[in-house]
């Protein structure tokens, strides 16, 4: 029986009695399901594959195959979780099998150089085109674990690797991005320039030249 | 991780180690992280590495509060996919590549050459009785048609004229009874074609048919009149080149749709019969029932 919406029930276990109600054949629980959390689900297809087409269509097929998979949850993780997991492996599949569109690389070093910041050039720093420039497994780790708050040993359980992967892969991410960004005339230095509500880029950061 | 030293720069990980460093932690070998942290605490590149790995995270952060809306339309466009998986899930819809399973789980191959043998055959009288049915010209016409049925020139040729249109109302458990009149409708088009004679609705067995008249109109915005869309139907079934023994644009269970009858790949009396949208997928895959019925 799908959970009465008058219930008390709230979060993970709400979401566990929706998908039990799935599985014995509510109609409408997965639909509801979905609803509660697609716009965290879209963000996250959104932000590993970094353009509106293909993360719509990695959604997409991604939540048919939740659908239809969904005996396949055994409960012991969330269903967060387990819908996060779909998701990104339906993204990284697009990735993989060269469905999606192709996004600029990074130069093959993986680490940063560890010299001086070069002259500001730019005004404008995208932390979010410098993130599709990452490795895709590098991407969705920060993804996860810096732009969804995630704890890494539920991004471990999403992506399927160990915890200390995660912090590695988060790691390095995290120092190939600040290369970019360094690159770009951002200067770490100063104080991280969050982005107004509404725009698309951060502010440049104070100081620097146009 | 390796060991840092004053004289070895630490990884990229072990750096990343002190983002979150609490003398109250268990998660990191305490020790490792005081060596590494005197480490940067002396070395301007790994400190400046170090500040931007924290400020990265925190630009990241703030984007990541910003929660980007759905593009328009993706809303419905996401509730009609799980539609069609729940109509799915509740054996209203199949999707035609499971249809392709079911038949070849049941040992149901086509060996093209027999199929569209046994298929011009009967297509000879459903030619025979076609020209009856929309040329009023008469006994010549039949007589030609009949001359021409066996040297069929190419696919089209032989799917032309094939599809009709009942009215019946297909429903699951009538299904083996109403294939066998529309059959029935179709062989008795034949006999009496070849007799010379006009269309009659009598039938071998002497079944009454469930046929209405045939409603030219009801054919006309269906793609499977045409051979060419019926031939891109059966393409979609995995039957490209075969012939069907019938093809009824009609209802199933109160909603349009095409029947097609496929005869027995290995020469016996079970017949295919695919039951599918009005476009028969060519919009997209609508399979609404499959089954192997016994003449």
């Amino acid at each position: 029986m799908r959970p009465d919406p008058d219930d008390e029930i709230e979060g993970p276990e709400r979401d566990r009695a929706l998908m039990r109600a799935h599985v014995a054949g509510d109609p409408d629980a997965f639909a509801e399901l979905v609803r509660l959390h697609q716009g965290r689900l879209w963000a996250v297809a959104l932000r590993t594959l970094g353009n509106t087409e293909d993360a719509a269509d990695a959604l997409q097929d991604a939540l048919v195959s939740a659908f239809r998979a969904a005996a396949t949850y055994r409960g012991d993780a969330a269903v967060t979780t387990w819908l996060h997991r779909v998701v990104v492996n339906a993204c990284l599949d697009r990735v993989r099998r060269g469905k999606a569109r192709p996004t600029v690389p990074l130069p093959e070093t993986d680490l940063p150089t560890r010299k001086d910041d070069h002259a500001v050039t730019e005004t404008r720093l995208d932390v979010t085109a410098a993130l599709a420039r990452l490795p895709e497994h590098q991407r969705v780790a920060l993804v996860l674990v810096d732009m969804h708050d995630m704890p890494v040993a539920e991004a471990a359980q999403v992506l399927g690797v160990a915890e200390g992967t995660v912090k590695s892969r988060c790691a390095r991410g995290r120092a190939a991005l600040a290369a970019v960004l360094a690159a770009q005339g951002w200067n770490p230095g100063t104080r991280p320039d969050v982005a107004e509500p509404g725009t698309t880029n951060p502010a440049p950061p104070t100081g620097d030249t146009t | 991780m390796s060991p840092a030293t004053h004289g070895a720069h630490p990884s990229p990980e072990e750096v990343d180690a002190l983002l979150d460093r609490s003398p109250d932690t268990d998660v990191y070998d305490v020790d490792l992280e005081e060596r590494v942290g005197v480490h940067v605490a002396d070395c301007e590149e790994c400190r400046r590495l170090l500040e931007g790995m924290r400020a990265v995270r925190g630009l990241l952060r703030a984007e990541g509060a910003r929660v980007p809306e759905l593009p328009a339309g993706l809303d419905d466009r996401l509730a009609a996919a799980l539609a069609r998986a729940s109509a799915e899930r509740e054996g209203t819809i199949v999707p035609i590549a499971n249809g392709r399973e079911a038949r070849e789980r049941t040992g149901d191959r086509v060996p093209r050459w027999l199929t569209a043998a046994a298929g011009l055959a009967v297509l000879a009288g459903a030619a025979v009785a076609s020209s009856q049915l929309f040329d009023v010209e008469g006994s010549d016409s039949v007589t030609g048609t009949q001359a021409g049925a066996g040297q069929a020139e190419s696919a089209d040729d032989a799917l032309a004229g094939l599809t009709r249109a009942s009215g019946t109302d297909y429903r699951p458990d009538q299904l083996a009874t109403q294939v066998d009149a529309l059959l029935a409708g179709t062989a008795a088009a034949e006999l009496d074609a070849t007799a010379g004679g006009d269309v009659t609705a009598e039938t071998r067995s002497g079944a009454a048919p469930t046929e209405a008249p045939l409603a030219d109109s009801d054919l006309r915005d269906s793609p499977l009149a045409d051979p060419a869309g019926l031939a891109a139907c059966l393409a979609e079934l995995d039957a490209a080149g075969q012939v069907p023994l019938a093809v009824d644009v009609a209802t199933w269970e109160g909603q349009p749709a095409a029947v097609i009858v496929l005869p027995d790949p290995s020469g016996g009396d079970t017949l295919q019969v695919w039951v599918v949208g009005p476009r028969c997928g060519l919009d997209g895959d609508q399979l609404l029932h499959f089954q192997a019925v016994r003449r």
